[in-house]
């Protein structure tokens, strides 16, 4: 019978443990005022962003670089439905602005986060093997009863 | 959409939206039409609509206050969307009742919790 971890001395994963060093990690006692300024600015930069009006995605469209770019897919260039593609929004600012600052690193870290594990998007991705691009009518066997 | 954009958490919420949109217009479309086969496009519209809102419904406890921020990050809205919601309900974005003020705050709290801390800045007093 195993026994509790009170009950033996033997405890390879320090189990028993108060942990207060995760209570009271090492680099709090290690940040220095630099990086209290790069909280600041980051905060100055927040409100930067929120105080200054919305993109037009028409002015940005013009300077989007792959806009004119030969090997980009003409169908997305042309299409009525074209969207602004936010991270790229984002990446050119980082690159060749320095308006927003670290804002550019919240930008990416939530951006990067891929949403297929929405529901609906899972069912449009089974949808699309059931029912094929070239496929318009799916066969009446998809719809029966299987108790029938 | 996936296979022509790479899709972002800011589409969760439109494409629901529009698809909420796209069949609601088919199912007035359809609503007086005696035909079988347009009875039966009802019927189906309804029953899609109703699945719908049921992945909407457990959208949000999924992602939590994440949304907020991901529409606030979009340049193109930022805090747009939630005047749109202030507007439609007739508040005044400025009071505390509104959409608008407490998502800004959260987001800003946001920035300076959850960000700062995973970078290991000091919070600003």
């Amino acid at each position: 019978m195993a026994s509790s971890p009170g009950q033996s001395g033997y405890d390879p994963y320090n189990w028993s443990s108060d942990g207060k060093e995760y209570l009271m990690p090492d680099n709090v006692a290690k940040t220095t005022p630099e990086r209290s300024d790069c909280a600041a600015r980051l905060l100055t930069a927040t409100r930067i962003y929120l105080n200054s009006p919305p993109e037009l995605p028409q002015y940005w469209g013009q300077i989007n670089p792959n806009y004119n770019d030969y090997h980009s897919n003409t169908v997305d260039i042309s299409s009525t439905l074209w969207l602004p593609d936010i991270t790229d929004w984002w990446l050119q600012h980082e690159e060749m602005y320095s308006t927003y600052g670290n804002l550019c690193d919240v930008a990416r870290d939530i951006f990067s986060i891929i949403p297929h594990g929405v529901r609906v998007e899972g069912g449009f991705s089974l949808g699309r093997d059931v029912i094929p691009w070239r496929q318009s009518k799916p066969p009446a066997r998809l719809f029966t009863n299987r108790s029938q | 959409m996936s296979k022509r954009h790479s899709v972002t958490l800011d589409y969760i919420i439109t494409g629901y939206n529009d698809m909420f949109h796209h069949m609601d217009g088919v199912m007035r479309a359809l609503a007086k039409k005696k035909t079988q086969w347009k009875d039966h496009l009802y019927f189906t519209v309804n029953l899609v609509r109703q699945k719908l809102s049921i992945y909407y419904t457990e959208e949000t406890p999924m992602t939590g206050m994440l949304l907020i921020p991901v529409h606030i990050l979009d340049p193109f809205w930022k805090l747009r969307s939630f005047r749109k919601w202030d507007k439609g309900m007739d508040i005044n974005p400025k009071d505390e009742t509104s959409y608008t003020t407490p998502y800004q705050v959260a987001f800003l709290k946001y920035v300076e919790n959850e960000h700062c801390a995973k970078h290991r800045y000091l919070p600003v007093t």
